[in-house]
């Protein structure tokens, strides 16, 4: 596993802990990458510190956009917002000049490296224009928005749903969305923030469970003064070698703030410090194995360009590792979706990106999405409902098994990922069989699995295992859409629903629970201009497919597309979920 | 949501919701709700994060 230490320097009564942070890593022989804050570079002294540490033990200075809320920055610049990414285009070319005017001064050079909470694509855009040595950035805070924003009683707007947990290159229309090719990358790499926790990120908060010791004080997944959890996470993020060829990346970036007395949590400075020290021992221990190499951030940005072409793909094994659930979440991304499978809902999708889209990515108060730069869902079951609750069900995948007059849905099936493959960007996600049982005592094997050959499309194999006398079953692939960023409906107005078949048929939405039918179907669909995409399934064995496309009312806002099929034991079901771009 | 504790003579008040409560009926709360997290105190193998066939 590659990792990065990052250090952020803040001025005032917070220094000394910084300076704890790089005695710490400096004295484990840790490269460190320094990214300097406004009010660092203002103070003669810090700024003579950073240059003392860089030439004596090599640390990497890069530059922060945030942190700049100080009484001389608003003197030179006249804001008081720290986030750079919320700012107007024209504001945030000024700031930027007067940053990296600073940083040039202050060290002779211009940084390699910078970092934010969220680098939106017009932010980075400056920054690549202003300094072009800058090859990579600290871009996003992994799938920071709703559950953040609702943790902080709605006072905290960092929106970057949708994007990547690893590295990755932004594209030059939205930097959460892994650019396709040359042409179509910004030019630099991005990192996220920290290794988050890839359950809790979906199920809570990914700002409370990630690698950095004192947030998980906040989200209390500390033992008293012990947090094996974090370790644990370092594992786990290590563990993603086995399906990446190989590869696996974290960096760890704990502010000095955290270090401290904190409303955030109840422990002392004396444990948050113990347990980020207890991190850096840890990671240098496995780079005492060989298990880890440890980068400064630019060196770490040119070694991926080097090695990770544009346009690849990743793939991210979860394994719930805080509550003892013995969940799995299987994670897939390419520049043409991003996919998340909840193996304990049989198998179910759960959250699904069109790329392929291309939505446009910039914040600020001239941009159409404000403070949002969330990447837009079609299906994301915490925010649009997911299995039934109180009423209908919402977004989401299944597959729905009928024997006569019953019927069972697969997400009432815990399985597991049996077997994760990759060959190039190529995957195979295999699952634990979900075991079905009628009220007749038939019992039904199903094995669910999931190829993603690299592009726009997912297939989904459901093989069967019955009794040979159990009768035909009834296999209904459905998915359930909807689009949007957060958890409010959006209007569905101008989708439009098609089924292509034995006869051919379009729907434009108007919340009038309609239904479209085609016997024979080859596909079922929808187009959501909204967010330019259509997602579409199709039988992959040609045969007596009844497709359906269905749509939704106000109290169920959303547009459902099945394929259903009798399968003879043993027998199964082959269909393709695609997603495309439309104009 | 949030709780944001402040203290005053009586313990503690949360500006945000109706709690009150002692130091202790704090603590409490907190042990209660880090009960959940049953694998908190336990370092994993790095097996343990693998996929496994059956």
């Amino acid at each position: 596993m590659m990792v990065t230490v990052l250090h952020r320097p803040k001025a005032g009564d917070l220094y000394p802990l910084f300076r704890l942070q790089q005695d710490l890593a400096h004295g484990l022989g840790l490269k460190v990458s320094v990214m300097a804050t406004w009010a660092a570079l203002m103070e003669e002294s810090i700024v003579s510190d950073l240059k003392h540490d860089s030439g004596e033990y090599g640390d990497e200075l890069g530059l922060f956009f945030g942190d700049f809320a100080c009484e001389n920055f608003t003197r030179e610049t006249g804001h008081v917002q720290n986030a750079f990414w919320l700012y107007a285009e024209d504001e945030k070319r000024h700031i930027a000049s007067t940053l990296l005017e600073r940083f040039r001064r202050c060290f002779g050079c211009a940084p390699r490296s910078v970092a934010g909470f969220y680098l939106d694509t017009s932010s980075l855009a400056i920054v690549r224009e202003l300094c072009p040595t800058v090859e990579v950035a600290v871009a996003c805070c992994f799938e920071e928005g709703v559950p953040t924003f609702h943790g902080t009683n709605n006072s905290w707007y960092l929106f970057n749903e949708g994007g990547h947990w690893g590295p990755w290159y932004p594209s030059k229309t939205h930097t959460l969305r892994p650019a396709e090719n040359e042409e179509d990358a910004l030019g630099i790499v991005a990192v996220p923030h920290l290794a988050r926790d890839m359950v809790l990120s979906v199920e809570s908060r990914g700002d409370f469970y990630s690698n950095h010791p004192p947030n998980v004080l906040r989200g209390k997944g500390n033992d008293g003064a012990e947090c094996p959890y974090s370790l644990n996470l370092i594992d786990q993020c290590r563990a993603q070698e086995d399906y990446n060829h190989g590869f696996s990346y974290m960096n760890l970036f704990v502010s000095t703030p955290w270090l401290t007395h904190s409303m955030n949590f109840e422990e002392s400075p004396e444990v948050a410090c113990k347990l980020y020290r207890e991190s850096l021992e840890y990671l240098a221990a496995l780079r005492g194995q060989g298990a880890v190499s440890d980068m400064h951030l630019s060196e770490f940005g040119a070694w991926y360009k080097a090695n990770r072409p544009i346009g690849g793909a990743d793939v991210y094994l979860a394994k719930e590792i805080l509550y003892g659930s013995g969940k799995d979440y299987i994670w897939y991304i390419n520049p043409f979706l991003r996919v998340l499978i909840d193996t304990t809902q049989g198998g179910a999708i759960v959250d699904l990106r069109p790329y392929v889209g291309k939505a446009a990515g910039a914040t600020g108060p001239d941009t159409p999405r404000l403070a949002d730069g969330s990447y837009p869902f079609l299906i994301q079951s915490q925010r649009r409902t997911g299995f039934a609750n109180h009423a209908f069900d919402g977004a989401r995948t299944t597959l729905n098994v009928s024997l006569g007059d019953e019927s069972f849905d697969l997400a009432r099936c815990r399985t597991n990922c049996a077997l994760l493959v990759r060959q190039n960007d190529a995957v195979t996600a295999t699952l634990t069989p979900a075991c079905v049982r009628f009220q007749n005592g038939i019992e039904v094997r199903i094995r669910t699995t999931y190829r993603f050959p690299g592009n726009n499309r997912i297939q989904i194999e459901r093989a069967i295992e019955a009794p040979k006398t159990c009768g035909d079953l009834l296999l209904e692939e459905y998915v359930k859409g909807s689009y949007g960023r957060t958890e409010y409906p959006e209007d569905m107005h101008g989708i439009d629903l098609f089924v292509d078949g034995d006869t051919s048929a379009t729907l434009e939405y108007n919340y009038r629970n309609r239904t479209l039918e085609s016997k024979h179907a080859v596909r079922v669909g929808a187009t959501i201009p909204q967010v330019n995409a259509e997602v579409s399934l199709e039988p992959l064995k040609r045969g007596d497919a009844l497709g359906r496309a269905h749509e939704g009312f106000l109290f169920c806002p959303f547009y459902t597309l099945t394929l259903s099929r009798v399968v003879e034991p043993g027998k199964g079901m082959h269909t393709c979920l695609s997603v495309a771009r439309i104009v | 949501m949030d709780i944001v504790l402040l203290r005053d003579k009586e313990g503690y008040y949360c500006v945000k919701c109706s709690f009150t409560g002692s130091a202790q009926d704090v603590e409490d709360a907190y042990t209660h709700f880090r009960s959940r997290f049953r694998l908190r105190g336990k370092r994993l193998a790095l097996g343990n994060t693998r996929a496994s066939l059956e």
